[in-house]
C-alpha cells in the first residue's frame, strides 16, 4: 500500500516536470510580453516580471509601425489570406476526399500518390519557380497570389485528412439516400457534408495555421510592409537597431493565443481526425 | 449495380476530384517542372538581361562542389537524425507515461497538444530571445543560481547552436507524437493486458510482447512522416540561427532559400532543391508504401 502510495507521487511528480517542460516556452513568452523592454535591458530576466505591465501589448498595437503599416494591418492581411484560402482548400479537400474513399475509378491510385507525395515536397523547392512564375507575370506583392500560394499547400494535406476520416466513417446513411434518390452531389451537399461538420472544423483550423505561421513563402512573395502577414511583421523587429523584445513577445502572443485556444477547444476532434489518417 | 450506374458513378468521381487534380496539376506538377528545367539553366536573379542559357549539369557541379556542400549534408543528416529520434524517443515514453487513468488527465493533454498551435515563427523567436547571452532567461536563470559565471552564448558556438536547433525541433513536435501514439494505444483492449498479467508478464515482457506489436505500424507511419516532416521543415532552423554560426547550422533547405533570395543564384539553388527532393521523393514512396498495406 505504502509502496503503491509513493508509486503514484512519483508518477505525478513525473507528469508535473514533464508538462512544465512542454509549457516553459509559452510561459516565457507570456512573462517576457509582460515587460517593457527597458526592464529587459536593465536585467529583469527572471522568470517573474518586477512590475507586471501591458505597456508592450499597447505599443505593440498603437505606436508600431513600418512603412505606414502596424500590427492591425498585418492581422487583417493574415485573415484575408489564410481565412480565403482555408476555406477553398477545405471545401475542394471535401469532396476529393468524399471521392477518394467512396468511389473506384480509374487514376484513383495515381491521385492517391499523388497526394502523398505533394505532402512530402519540400516547399523551398515549390518557392522559387513560384517566385520566378509571379515575377514573370507581374503578380508578386499581392495578397491574392499569397492566398493562391496557400490554397496550392494546404489543398493536398487536407484531402489526405478528409480522406482517413470519410474511411472511417460508414457509407449506411449515404447508401439508404441514394436509394431514396438522391443524386451523388445532393448526398454530398445534404449529408455528408452536415455529419462531418467537426472533422471539418478540425481539419479547416489544421490549415488555417499553416498559413498563419509561414514565413517562407510570404517573405518571399509580398515584401511591401503594407501588404505583410503577421509573421513578417514579427521578424521585421529583428533588423532593427535595438530589438525591442517585450513589443516582439507581445505581438507573438497575441498572435498565438488564439490559435491555442481553437487547438484546446477541438482538441479531441483534432487528435481523433489525425490519427484516424495514420491508422 | 448495373454497367451504366457504374461508369455513371465514375464520371461522378471525375467531377468530384476535378478541383483538386486542377491544383495539383497547376499549382504543384508544373512549378516542379519548371524547378527542374531552371535547374539545368544559368539563372542569376538580378541580372537585367532576362537570358536564361541552357547549361547542363553545371549547377549541380556547382551544388556538389560548393565549399560547405560536405559540411551541410553533414549538419543535415545530424539534424534529422537527431531531431527525429528525439522527437519518436520522447514520444514513445511521454505517451506509455500518460496511457493510463489520473486525475488531470484531460487537462494534460490539452497542455500538450499547445507546442503543436504556437506557430513557428513564434516559437523560433522565443528560442531566440530566450537564449540570448545578455537579457536571455535561459542565461539570467543559470546566472542567478550561481551556476556559471560567464554567459553561454549558445548561438555563436557552432556545437551549441547545432544542438539549441534540435532541442526546439524535438520540444515542438514531440508531443504531436505523444497524441499519436497515445491514440494507438487506447485502441488496446484493456483485457490483453490482463490476460498477460496473469500469466505472470513482467512490465517489459507486457510492452514487448503486447503494447509494442500493436502500436508498431502507428509508430512507423509517425517515424515516416517525422522524416519527411523534418527533412522539408527548415523555417524552424532558418529562423534561429540564419544557417550560423559559420554554416553550423545550415541544413540544406535553408543554404536553398540563401541561394534563391539572399545571393540570387536560382540556378545553383534550383539544382541544390532537386536533391533535396530525391531525397524526399524516396521518404514519400516508402510513406506511400505504408500507407497502402492497410
Amino acid at each position: 500500500m505504502v509502496r503503491h502510495r509513493i508509486g503514484n507521487a512519483l508518477f505525478y511528480l513525473m507528469v508535473i516536470v514533464v508538462c512544465l517542460i512542454v509549457l516553459l516556452p509559452f510561459i516565457v513568452l507570456v512573462s517576457y510580453s509582460l515587460r517593457t523592454s527597458q526592464e529587459i535591458f536593465s536585467f529583469d530576466v527572471g522568470l517573474i516580471p518586477q512590475r507586471p505591465s501591458l505597456e508592450a501589448y499597447r505599443s505593440a498595437l498603437f505606436s508600431y509601425r513600418i512603412g505606414g503599416s502596424s500590427f492591425v494591418d498585418w492581422a487583417r492581411n493574415s485573415l484575408v489570406v489564410c481565412g480565403i484560402a482555408t476555406a477553398v482548400s477545405v471545401f475542394v479537400a471535401a469532396m476529393s476526399g468524399y471521392a477518394l474513399s467512396r468511389f473506384r475509378f480509374l487514376g484513383r491510385g495515381i491521385l492517391w500518390f499523388l497526394i502523398v507525395l505533394t505532402q512530402t515536397v519540400p516547399w523551398i523547392v515549390l518557392l522559387i519557380p513560384y517566385y520566378a512564375l509571379l515575377s514573370d507575370y507581374g503578380m508578386l506583392e499581392r495578397l491574392t497570389s499569397l492566398s493562391i500560394t496557400y490554397v496550392a499547400i494546404l489543398t493536398p494535406v487536407s484531402t489526405w485528412l478528409f480522406t482517413g476520416f470519410f474511411q472511417n466513417m460508414t457509407a449506411e446513411t449515404e447508401e439508404a439516400a441514394r436509394i431514396d434518390g438522391c443524386t451523388h452531389f445532393g448526398v454530398f451537399a445534404r449529408i455528408v457534408l452536415p455529419l462531418s461538420l467537426p472533422a471539418m472544423s478540425a481539419i479547416a483550423l489544421f490549415s488555417f495555421v499553416i498559413g498563419w505561421g509561414d514565413f517562407l513563402f510570404a517573405s518571399v512573395i509580398v515584401r511591401n510592409a503594407d501588404k505583410w502577414t503577421l509573421p513578417l511583421g514579427l521578424t521585421s523587429f529583428q533588423g532593427e537597431h535595438r530589438i525591442l523584445w517585450a513589443e516582439i513577445m507581445a505581438m507573438s502572443t497575441l498572435i498565438t493565443i488564439p490559435v491555442v485556444v481553437l487547438f484546446l477547444y477541438l482538441q479531441r476532434n483534432l487528435v481523433n481526425l489525425v490519427a484516424g489518417s495514420l491508422k | 449495380m448495373t454497367v451504366a450506374q457504374r461508369l455513371l458513378s465514375r464520371h461522378v468521381a471525375y467531377l468530384f476530384i476535378l478541383p483538386v487534380v486542377l491544383i495539383i496539376a497547376l499549382l504543384i506538377l508544373y512549378p516542379m517542372a519548371r524547378s527542374v528545367v531552371m535547374s539545368f539553366t544559368d539563372w542569376y536573379l538580378l541580372r537585367p538581361n532576362p537570358a536564361r542559357p541552357f547549361v547542363g549539369l553545371d549547377n549541380y557541379r556547382d551544388a556538389l562542389t560548393l565549399d560547405h556542400f560536405g559540411q551541410m549534408a553533414w549538419v543535415t543528416a545530424i539534424y534529422t537524425v537527431a531531431s527525429v529520434a528525439g522527437k519518436m524517443l520522447v514520444g514513445l515514453g511521454t505517451a506509455l507515461m500518460l496511457n493510463r487513468d489520473f486525475v488531470g488527465r484531460s487537462i494534460v493533454r490539452g497542455i500538450f497538444i499547445i507546442p503543436w498551435a504556437v506557430p513557428t515563427v513564434v516559437a523560433a523567436i522565443i528560442f531566440r530571445v530566450s537564449l540570448d547571452p545578455t537579457h536571455g532567461i535561459v542565461n539570467g536563470t543559470l546566472r542567478d543560481l550561481g551556476w556559471i559565471q560567464n554567459s553561454i552564448n549558445f548561438l555563436s558556438n557552432p556545437n551549441l547552436a547545432l544542438g539549441s536547433v534540435i532541442v526546439l525541433a524535438i520540444w515542438k513536435y514531440f508531443p504531436f507524437v505523444t497524441l499519436m501514439i497515445l491514440a494507438a494505444l487506447q485502441s488496446i483492449p484493456r483485457d490483453l493486458y490482463e490476460a498477460a498479467s496473469i500469466d505472470g508478464a513482467t512490465a517489459w515482457s507486457r510492452f514487448r510482447h503486447v503494447t509494442w506489436p500493436l502500436i508498431m505500424p502507428v509508430w512507423s507511419i509517425v517515424l515516416v512522416l517525422q522524416i519527411v516532416w523534418t527533412i522539408k521543415e527548415f523555417e524552424l532552423v532558418y529562423l534561429v540561427t540564419r544557417g550560423g554560426p559559420s554554416y553550423a547550422t545550415t541544413i540544406i533547405g535553408v543554404d536553398v532559400y540563401l541561394n534563391a533570395f539572399r545571393f540570387f543564384r536560382v540556378g545553383t539553388a534550383a539544382a541544390e532543391g532537386m536533391i533535396l527532393l530525391a531525397i524526399s521523393v524516396v521518404f514519400a514512396i516508402i510513406y506511400y508504401r505504408f500507407l497502402e498495406r492497410r
